[in-house]
């Protein structure tokens, strides 16, 4: 149980932001003379629901809201090789669900022709908040990220058009496409729309540490210990991998080298973004080794030393990363900083039925 | 020590707590079109009817160092401080909440909005808020962070841009009133400050207290609204906030001070004269 966090605190949060909602309304607010609002539209028993209590509200684009049979297809595009020149990968060849829809342990992911790639494969946990995606954020959201790898000469190497010729000759797709989108018409457009809605479903929150914050289940000493380094400064990860998300979803340089790559500078051109890259989420961070956007640590303990030394004092490095003091962290809070951030891993995440390859054992018919 | 506000009118004595900041400064009275004393209270609902006129108020926020606009995430280290510590600005958000329109006779017009600031994205650094009664109102106070009410875990709404501004709960929970941070030169190399407003306690022994709360009566902020739009343009001078009453060296604290009293007190009695009223204009 968290010092000060009784077992109730979830029910007590959302009761407390009804409750501001509730005050916000008393004091300073309108006299009644506005026009009532219109009555929400009927409920779409087709849409899914994505929401995750005490999290951020999900905000779909409003072109792209995801439904059951857009998330279906999705998945099946995900995991289909036809997207790639000699269909011989699909977006979940180098994001498997086993290692948090990373790329299996590998530093670089390799393309359709055996090609070595230049970035980690990120993991996918818990886009569906996620606005500029990427190492260096150059697509503005999932629905353009998805457009990308299928024509990068690094990785699937193919075209378009005619991934959408292989998909329509198909005779499973075109009723499945109908009943996402109303026609039986294969697009590029509406198969990165599918593929996002399913990257959206993504959603982890149901590590021990949501547990514990359920009052489900109770840290260990050195995983409170961590805890209590990690949301204070002692450590000071929570500025960027703040609670519940453990990201903020920004751009930061981290003091890797000195002079940096130029990173998200890379899309914006500014000089202040040179050596930012995308901050990743930790939940489900052990299943996706190795680290940082070019994978360059092995494993999180090589992580923790390279902030613990406080960076390399890059001209945009982030305050949050301490150079020229470090964090004096001993062995021993290494390794109890280390044990607090498995507490998020959600093995019910990696292994659940619904994101898995439908491919497998012959599941749907290609 | 800091002075207790002697000011408060009957909707901020809920809200906030014996020990804070208040900067009381002079206003204005640009003269009366009704009897403010029908609208007690703090609502826009105390004595009005739809038909009666309505003021709007457009606050505008800027940040600047000294006499020149505040630059951030250069490459060099530009400015510099009482202190003599050489720094740039990569970060700067704050919460305003409570702003309040103070009468002449104690009662007063409150807004519960809650405005995140962030100095890097213009589009947030002007709202305005709509319904107040008509009237002479002697002051503008703002409130730089979040009220107490709301100023816990889960207290704001659940937005990423909320989630980003979380005070751990280790250190009393709630949000960051301030978050800015940097970088300054520290002999050869160069380190990091940070500015990040919060709860904290006098001791380890001690429970969290909310005295992180700065609220500022806006000089020369006196306003009176018929039905019609005023905007008044707020300055933050990033570099005053150094300053008085005490001169804060980052080179003594540095960037870790989110459960240190002393700065978090110092940086708090120093924001009196960081705000100031740039134009007040009937639009």
């Amino acid at each position: 149980m968290i010092p000060g966090w009784s077992r109730s605190r979830l029910a007590t949060t959302i009761g407390s932001l009804t409750l501001a909602f509730t005050l916000g309304s008393g004091c300073g607010g309108g006299k009644g003379t506005e026009p009532p609002p219109p009555p929400p539209p009927p409920p779409n028993p087709d849409q899914v629901k994505l929401l995750v209590p005490g999290f951020p509200a999900i905000v779909q684009p409003s072109d792209n809201l995801a439904t059951h049979q857009g998330v279906a297809l999705g998945r099946r595009l995900f995991y289909d090789p036809r997207l790639s020149l000699n269909n011989s990968q699909s977006c979940g060849s180098c994001h498997a669900p086993a290692f948090a829809f990373s790329d299996h342990g590998r530093r670089f992911s390799l393309g359709a022709e055996g090609q070595v790639g230049d970035r980690n494969s990120p993991a996918l946990v818990n886009l569906a908040w996620s606005g500029n995606v990427f190492w260096n954020g150059r697509a503005e959201h999932i629905e353009a990220q998805a457009l990308q790898p299928v024509e990068n000469p690094i990785e699937m190497m193919e075209q378009w058009p005619r991934v959408v010729a292989k998909l329509a000759a198909d005779p499973a797709y075109p009723p499945l496409f109908r009943a996402a989108f109303g026609d039986d018409e294969v697009t590029a457009d509406r198969a990165v729309k599918a593929i996002a809605q399913f990257e959206r479903t993504l959603l982890s929150y149901n590590s021990k540490y949501d547990r514990i914050l359920r009052g489900e289940e109770s840290f260990t000493p050195g995983e409170e210990r961590g805890y209590n380094m990690f949301f204070t400064e002692k450590a000071d990860c929570f500025h960027c991998h703040v609670d519940y998300l453990f990201t903020d979803y920004g751009f930061h340089d981290v003091g890797l080298d000195n002079p940096p790559e130029r990173g998200r500078a890379e899309v914006t051109n500014r000089p202040e973004d040179i050596g930012r890259h995308k901050v990743p989420t930790l939940r489900n961070v052990v299943f996706s080794a190795p680290y940082m956007h070019d994978g360059r640590f092995a494993t999180l303990r090589d992580v923790i030393d390279h902030y613990n030394r406080g960076g390399a004092g890059t001209p945009n490095q982030s305050p949050f990363v301490h150079f020229g003091r470090g964090l004096n962290l001993t062995d021993q809070d290494k390794q109890d900083l280390l044990d607090f951030i498995l507490t998020l891993t959600d093995s019910s995440f990696v292994t659940n039925p619904a994101f898995q390859d439908p491919f497998v054992d012959g599941l749907p018919s290609r | 020590m800091i002075a207790p506000c002697r000011f408060l009118g009957p909707c901020r004595a809920h809200l906030v707590p014996a020990v804070r900041t208040c900067i009381a400064l002079g206003a204005l009275s640009l003269g009366a079109l009704f009897l403010s004393a029908l609208f007690l209270g703090c609502g826009g609902d105390k004595g009005t009817t739809p038909d009666d006129p309505e003021g709007r108020l457009t606050l505008k926020f800027s940040y600047s160092i000294d006499d020149a606009p505040l630059v951030m995430n250069t490459a060099d280290y530009p400015y510099e401080n009482a202190a003599g510590n050489e720094y740039k600005v990569v970060g700067l958000k704050h919460y305003i909440t409570g702003v309040q329109l103070r009468r002449l006779n104690g009662t007063s017009f409150e807004s519960t909005d809650v405005h995140l600031l962030n100095a890097a994205d213009p589009t947030t650094l002007a709202f305005t808020i709509g319904q107040i009664p008509a009237g002479p109102y002697s002051s503008i106070q703002i409130l730089v962070g979040v009220d107490d009410t709301r100023n816990v875990e889960g207290g704001l709404p659940a937005t990423l841009d909320n989630f980003n501004m979380q005070w751990p709960r280790q250190l009393g929970g709630g949000y960051h009133n301030v978050m800015a941070e940097g970088r300054y030169k520290a002999g050869a190399a160069d380190s990091t400050w940070t500015v990040h407003l919060g709860k904290v306690k006098h001791d380890p022994n001690e429970t969290f207290y909310h005295n992180h709360v700065v609220e500022v009566i806006v000089p020369g902020s006196g306003i009176s609204f018929s039905d019609d739009s005023w905007e008044v343009s707020i300055d933050v001078n990033l570099n005053q906030w150094f300053v008085t009453p005490t001169v804060y060296d980052f080179a003594t604290y540095g960037s870790f001070i989110m459960d240190q009293h002393e700065p978090q007190e110092i940086l708090i009695a120093n924001a009196r004269d960081a705000f100031t009223v740039k134009s007040k204009v009937r639009l």
